[in-house]
C-alpha cells in the first residue's frame, strides 16, 4: 500500500459488538435474526452444532 | 491512558514480506473483528500512546482498545446475555430422545463404553407421556419446525423388534409435531431399518472411521461386519432422499487412512451426491487415565495431511472450530458468535431417556448423578443441577478470564471438563484458537486482497492511517443479503 492512496474517513460509531450499548446490540442481533429467517443455503455457523448442508 | 482488549490475536501474514510488508492479522474473538496492521501499528498496539489518533479511534471501535479491563469485562457480560437471547431465538432447540443405551458395536474411545452403559428399550407409554406431556413443557418455541428431534443411544438402529417400534413411534409422534427428525447411528442396521423410517426422517448422522479395514477394527462389531452393511445403507438412504452426515472420527491413529476413505466414497459416487456431506471431528479424551496427544497438535497433522493429499478435500474441517468459523466469515464477513458459552447444553437442550430421567447434555446422559431432573411421571427438575450446565461460561470460569479465545469456545466441552477434572466449572481446552491461528495463517492472500479491497470485512491499517475502514456492522452482507438466506443448526 502506498502512501498516494487515499486514507478513508472512520465512523463516529461503534463498528464491533463489544463497543455497543444495549439498545444497539439489540438492533444488530434483530438484524441477523432477519437474515437467518429466509430459506436457502445455510452458511452462517454459529455454533458447535452447525454444519453446511444445502437445501 | 486506553489498555489493549485481552482477546486480542496477532497473526503474522508470512506471505506479505513484500516490499509493503510485513503484515499482520489484528484478530479479536470478542468483537468479531479482523483487520490488517503493519510492523508500525503492532508496535504502536504494544505501546498504545505512539499510535496516531485516527488509528487509535479506529481500533478503539472495532474493539481492539478499552479504555479499562473493568469496561471490556462490562461489556463482554452485556454480549454474553444478548447472545444468550439471540442464540435461543434463532437456533433449533436440541430434543434428544435416548430409546436405549444398548449398542452392538464396541468402540474402545466411546465414552458411554468407558461407564459401562446399557439398558432395556423404552416403553411404548414412556415415548407416548415424552411426547404428550415432557415436550409441551420444555419446548421453548412456538414454531415446530424450530425443534431438533434426535433419536440418538447406544445404537437406536438395532434388530430389535421393540426398540424398532419404538424408534417408528418416536419418529412418527416428531412428524406429526412438525419437527425436523434426525438419528444418530452406526448404520449397521439401517439397511433394515429403512423401509420403516423413510419419509419420517430427515437428516442421518453416521459415523465412518476410514476405509473398510480400518473401520472394523477401529468400530467393531463383534461376530460381524460393521463397515459393508453401512455402506451398502448409505447409498440405499441417499436413494431414498434423505440427508446424511458422515462423521469422521479422527485422531493419530487412522488419520493416514483418510484418503483411502475418500477414495471409497468417491467410488460409490457419494462426493458427487449433494445429501452427502464428510466432516472431520476429532476423537475427544474422555478418559482422564489416559494421556492423548492434543487436539491442537492433531489439527496440524490433519492440515499437514490436506496439503499432501488432494483426496482430503473429500472432509470439511468444520469439526476444529477455528477452521469452521473463519470459513464463515469469509463467507459473510462477519463473526456471527460472540457467547461465551460453549454448546446447547448451556441454552436450551434436553436429552430424555428411557427411564424418565432428563439431562442438559447428550454426552452426560445414563449418568443418573448428572440428570437435572425427571419428566416422568411428572416434569420435575432440579434447579441447583440444572443451573450447573446452563450458567457456566468463561466469564465466570477464573482460568479462561485471560484467554484470547474464550468469548468464542466457552470454556470448551463442560462434560469434559467434569470428567477431568470433578467439576462443571473447569476449563476444557481444545484447538479453537490453534485453528484459528491455523486459519488466518493459510488465508494471507484473501486477507490481503479483502483488506485492499476495503470491502468491509477486513479494514487495513497502516503508519499512513487507517487505510481501509471497515464501517459496516454486517460485513459482506450489507450489499448481498443473499449470501446468506439461513442460520441453522441441524
Amino acid at each position: 500500500m502506498t502512501t498516494a492512496q487515499i486514507v478513508q474517513e472512520t465512523p463516529k460509531t461503534p463498528i464491533s459488538v463489544s463497543k455497543m450499548d444495549i439498545e444497539a446490540l439489540k438492533d444488530y442481533t434483530d438484524q441477523m435474526a432477519k437474515f437467518a429467517s429466509g430459506d436457502g443455503v445455510v452458511a452462517i455457523r454459529i455454533c458447535e452444532c452447525c454444519v453446511l448442508i444445502q437445501d | 491512558m486506553a489498555v489493549q482488549s485481552t482477546h486480542n490475536v496477532v497473526v503474522p501474514l508470512e506471505q506479505s514480506t513484500d516490499q509493503e510488508g510485513p503484515y499482520y492479522a489484528l484478530f479479536n474473538s470478542l468483537a468479531g473483528s479482523i483487520d490488517v496492521i503493519d510492523q508500525s501499528v503492532l508496535e504502536g498496539l504494544g505501546l498504545l500512546s505512539p499510535l496516531r489518533e485516527d488509528v487509535g479511534e479506529y481500533l478503539s471501535r472495532r474493539g481492539y482498545l478499552f479504555a479499562s479491563e473493568e469496561e471490556e469485562r462490562g461489556q463482554a457480560r452485556l454480549l454474553y446475555e444478548e447472545m444468550l437471547r439471540f442464540h435461543r431465538a434463532t437456533v433449533r432447540q436440541p430434543i434428544v430422545v435416548i430409546p436405549s443405551y444398548n449398542c452392538n458395536l464396541k468402540c474402545p474411545y466411546c465414552w458411554q463404553r468407558l461407564h459401562h452403559l446399557d439398558s432395556p428399550v423404552i416403553s411404548r407409554e414412556m415415548v407416548d407421556h415424552l411426547f404428550s406431556v415432557a415436550l409441551p413443557a420444555l419446548i421453548e418455541t412456538s414454531s415446530p419446525d424450530r425443534v431438533a428431534l434426535t433419536v440418538f443411544g447406544g445404537e437406536p438402529l438395532q434388530e430389535e423388534p421393540a426398540l424398532q417400534d419404538r424408534v417408528v413411534q418416536i419418529l412418527t409422534l416428531g412428524k406429526d409435531a412438525g419437527f425436523t427428525n434426525g438419528i444418530i447411528t452406526n448404520g449397521v442396521g439401517l439397511g433394515k431399518a429403512l423401509p420403516r423410517i423413510v419419509g419420517k426422517v430427515d437428516v442421518l448422522q453416521i459415523t465412518f472411521d476410514g476405509p473398510p479395514d480400518v473401520h472394523r477394527k477401529r468400530r467393531p462389531l463383534p461376530g460381524g461386519d460393521s463397515f459393508a452393511p453401512l455402506a451398502t445403507a448409505v447409498s440405499d438412504a441417499l436413494a431414498a432422499g434423505i440427508r446424511v452426515r458422515a462423521r469422521v472420527n479422527v485422531d493419530e491413529s487412522n488419520l493416514e487412512h483418510l484418503p483411502e476413505l475418500s477414495d471409497f466414497a468417491r467410488s460409490l459416487g457419494w462426493l458427487d451426491n449433494p445429501r452427502m456431506y464428510f466432516h472431520l471431528a476429532p476423537v475427544k479424551n474422555h478418559n482422564p487415565r489416559h494421556c492423548a496427544p492434543s487436539e491442537s497438535e492433531l489439527l496440524l497433522k490433519v492440515l499437514d495431511l490436506a496439503d499432501r493429499d488432494e483426496r482430503m478435500r473429500a472432509f470439511d474441517l468444520s469439526g476444529f472450530g477455528g477452521i469452521k468459523y473463519f470459513r464463515g466469515f469469509q463467507e459473510s464477513g462477519l463473526f456471527s458468535l460472540h457467547r461465551f458459552f460453549n454448546c446447547e447444553a448451556q441454552i436450551n437442550c434436553w436429552v430424555l431417556d428411557l427411564y424418565g430421567d432428563l439431562y442438559a447434555c447428550w454426552d452426560s446422559a445414563g449418568l443418573k448423578h448428572l440428570a437435572v431432573g425427571r419428566f416422568h411421571p411428572a416434569v420435575e427438575i432440579d434447579p441447583l443441577a440444572l443451573g450447573r450446565w446452563r450458567n457456566r461460561n468463561a466469564l465466570d470460569i477464573p482460568a479462561c478470564r485471560q484467554c484470547a479465545a474464550a468469548p468464542h469456545c466457552g470454556g470448551g466441552c463442560q462434560f469434559i471438563a467434569y470428567e477431568h477434572h470433578g467439576d462443571h466449572a473447569a476449563p476444557a481446552c481444545d484447538s479453537l484458537l490453534a485453528s484459528y491461528v491455523q486459519a488466518i495463517g493459510r488465508n494471507t492472500g484473501w486477507l490481503l486482497q479483502r483488506a485492499r479491497a476495503g470491502d468491509h470485512a477486513v479494514g487495513l491499517v497502516t503508519r499512513d492511517g487507517v487505510v481501509t475502514a471497515v464501517n459496516r456492522l454486517f460485513g459482506l452482507l450489507d450489499e448481498s443479503p443473499e449470501l446468506i438466506d439461513a442460520i441453522s443448526c441441524s
